[in-house]
């Protein structure tokens, strides 16, 4: 089956100013330059900060934190590939990627009931507990979609599947959540 | 099969036509996947969906249901970094920055195929061959900047540890080429007087005359400083050559006085005579500085003495010879001593100077030509001129026994 990084071989359609700018950064970095690892750290800190914010909801700000942390890690462990202009995704997806597989493996450290006053609506609040009970992966993919509102193919990047598969996560996840409030009597 | 071929579709209305972007974006993406990145798109878009959309279709239904919460996290959860965290992962992360690459430095070019500098090469025999290139036009540059150097040098040693000798005078000043080449000591608390229509420092300035009768009582009455008058007769011996073709005169000995007669044997070639002058006075003037007529408290006057000197050698008579006496007090004399030779000297308790050249232009702006001997004396703020033609028989000995013989009477 052809994966999201195949299709990004071939096509080679992906190779967008903002790509050509994170390689020239990248090769850099190879070089000890730390001006230009600051630089690349401030381009992608932001939206992966977001994306881990949005989906955790408030409360999980140390976590968010320490996956941030873990994310840049292993992305500027892993630089190599990008610094070549040989990487398979943007980096911003392969950041996202990698939030998601650390997050994963803090899981039960997320805070699911919060409890310390945060104003947010009883619907939106609804949705977090729902969603926090979904598996891993459509729990990242209906972040994607409805918080991030991300296309089809650039969630199959993020999570490391077709676009096929990113549509059967999303889908799945709807049936769940669905499901559990058809059973509360939501409808 | 032939007939079928030749059939073709009608042209399709547009809404049935493909739509290329659609295409593009999800080629893969068939059935309910479809049916959902469609809605994805549209809520996106800010349209929400029908009824039409999510009648059959639950997880759109519950889609279009979550939508408004999902749009209340992204209106609310922005995504502003703590900065704690931003340095504390580039910290992090710069640790682990390889090390910078040093620069690339160019790498010296390789020696020719064949040799090794690792090798040492003894000097050869051959290679003492003498250069084809002259170097001449370099030792001449070298030798010419030594012999600047070395010039330098010693001009600058000359000058420091040996000074060059200048003459110092109080009124007295020596021109050659229009430059001073003697020193003006300084005349303290002493002012030059203001003359009418001229000015006493100028040297080219000459002095009007005022001829008074042959009355030396009356002259001294009439200036402000003490007149001397010439001896009547001077003589002075001489050492004379007597080679057949050289007679000049060689002057080798001191003057004398008027009754005084020395004679030496100075050898089989030379012989020595004794000149004597006998002078006249024929005029005595006075030039004013401040009117028209002498005045005893005029101070910028000055004495005329004119004198006809009878030179007698022994053998022969009847030389004749004007002398002009020029006195003056606590005013500046020049000499131009462009052509000819000065001396310095000390005479009798005054200090001047002899030239011999010529021309020469006399403080009345008489002008002797030919080859004149001059002899400006100052002594006590008197300063003294003895002008007279050194062609003859005015020398330098008989202005200075002059000078000695009016001193001493």
């Amino acid at each position: 089956m052809q994966t999201a990084t195949d299709r990004f071989h071939e096509q080679g359609k992906r190779r967008t100013p903002s790509y050509e700018q994170d390689r020239e950064l990248a090769e850099r970095v190879m070089d000890g330059d730390k001006e230009a690892l600051i630089r690349l750290v401030d381009r992608h800190i932001g939206p992966v900060y977001k994306y881990l914010n949005r989906r955790l909801g408030p409360g999980n700000e140390a976590l968010v934190g320490e996956v941030v942390e873990a994310t840049f890690v292993e992305a500027f462990r892993r630089i190599l590939p990008y610094a070549r202009g040989q990487a398979a995704l943007p980096m911003r997806l392969k950041l996202i990627r990698l939030a998601n597989k650390h997050l994963a493996k803090r899981r039960r450290h997320m805070v699911k009931e919060r409890s310390d006053g945060v104003q947010e609506s009883e619907e939106l609040a609804t949705l977090r507990s729902e969603m926090a009970k979904l598996p891993m992966r459509q729990q990242a993919a209906l972040s994607l979609a409805l918080f991030e509102e991300m296309p089809p193919e650039e969630m199959a990047g993020a999570l490391h599947t077709t676009t096929s598969g990113a549509m059967r996560q999303l889908r799945g996840a709807l049936k769940r959540v669905g499901k559990r409030r058809h059973d509360e009597g939501f409808y | 099969m032939s007939m079928l071929r030749r059939l073709r579709l009608p042209a399709l209305p547009p809404r049935y036509r493909p739509l290329i972007k659609n295409i593009e974006r999800r080629a893969r993406l068939r059935g309910a996947n479809r049916r959902l990145a469609d809605a994805l798109q549209q809520l996106s878009l800010g349209v929400p969906l029908n009824w039409g959309q999510v009648e059959d279709d639950p997880e759109l239904e519950t889609l279009a249901d979550i939508d408004s919460a999902a749009q209340e996290c992204r209106r609310a959860i922005a995504g502003s970094v703590p900065p704690e965290l931003r340095s504390r992962l580039i910290e992090r992360l710069a640790k682990g920055l390889p090390a910078p690459k040093p620069q690339q430095v160019k790498s010296r070019p390789k020696s020719l195929a064949g040799f090794s500098e690792n090798v040492m090469v003894l000097t050869q025999v051959e290679e003492d061959v003498p250069s084809l290139i002259s170097n001449a036009p370099q030792w001449i540059a070298a030798t010419f900047a030594a012999g600047l150097v070395v010039t330098g040098a010693l001009w600058l040693v000359a000058n420091f540890f040996f000074p060059v000798y200048v003459p110092q005078y109080e009124w007295i000043e020596v021109r050659q080429g229009g430059r001073v080449v003697t020193q003006q000591k300084p005349k303290a608390n002493v002012a030059l007087a203001s003359c009418a229509g001229f000015s006493l420092t100028s040297p080219d300035q000459p002095r009007t005359f005022v001829r008074l009768p042959d009355d030396r009582n009356q002259l001294r009455s009439s200036v402000g400083f003490p007149v001397e008058f010439l001896p009547r007769t001077l003589a002075i011996s001489t050492t004379v050559s007597v080679t057949p073709t050289a007679q000049a005169l060689t002057p080798s000995s001191a003057p004398t006085g008027p009754s005084t007669l020395i004679t030496s044997i100075a050898g089989p070639l030379t012989e020595t005579r004794t000149l004597t002058y006998s002078l006249m006075l024929t005029d005595m003037s006075v030039a004013p500085c401040i009117g028209d007529k002498p005045d005893p408290g005029d101070p910028g006057a000055v004495v005329k003495l004119a004198y006809i000197a009878q030179i007698n050698t022994g053998r022969r008579s009847g030389i004749s010879t004007p002398i002009s006496f020029f006195q003056a007090r606590e005013q500046p004399v020049f000499l131009d001593a462009t052509n000819g030779t000065w001396k310095e000297g000390n005479v009798s308790g005054g200090h001047g100077v002899y030239w011999r050249g010529g021309p020469y232009r006399d403080v009345e702006g008489n002008a002797w030509i030919g080859d004149v001997s001059v002899l400006i004396v100052e002594r006590n703020g008197i300063i003294s001129t003895l002008v007279g033609q050194a062609s003859q028989q005015v020398t330098e000995q008989m202005l200075l026994g002059l000078w000695t013989a009016m001193s001493n009477e």
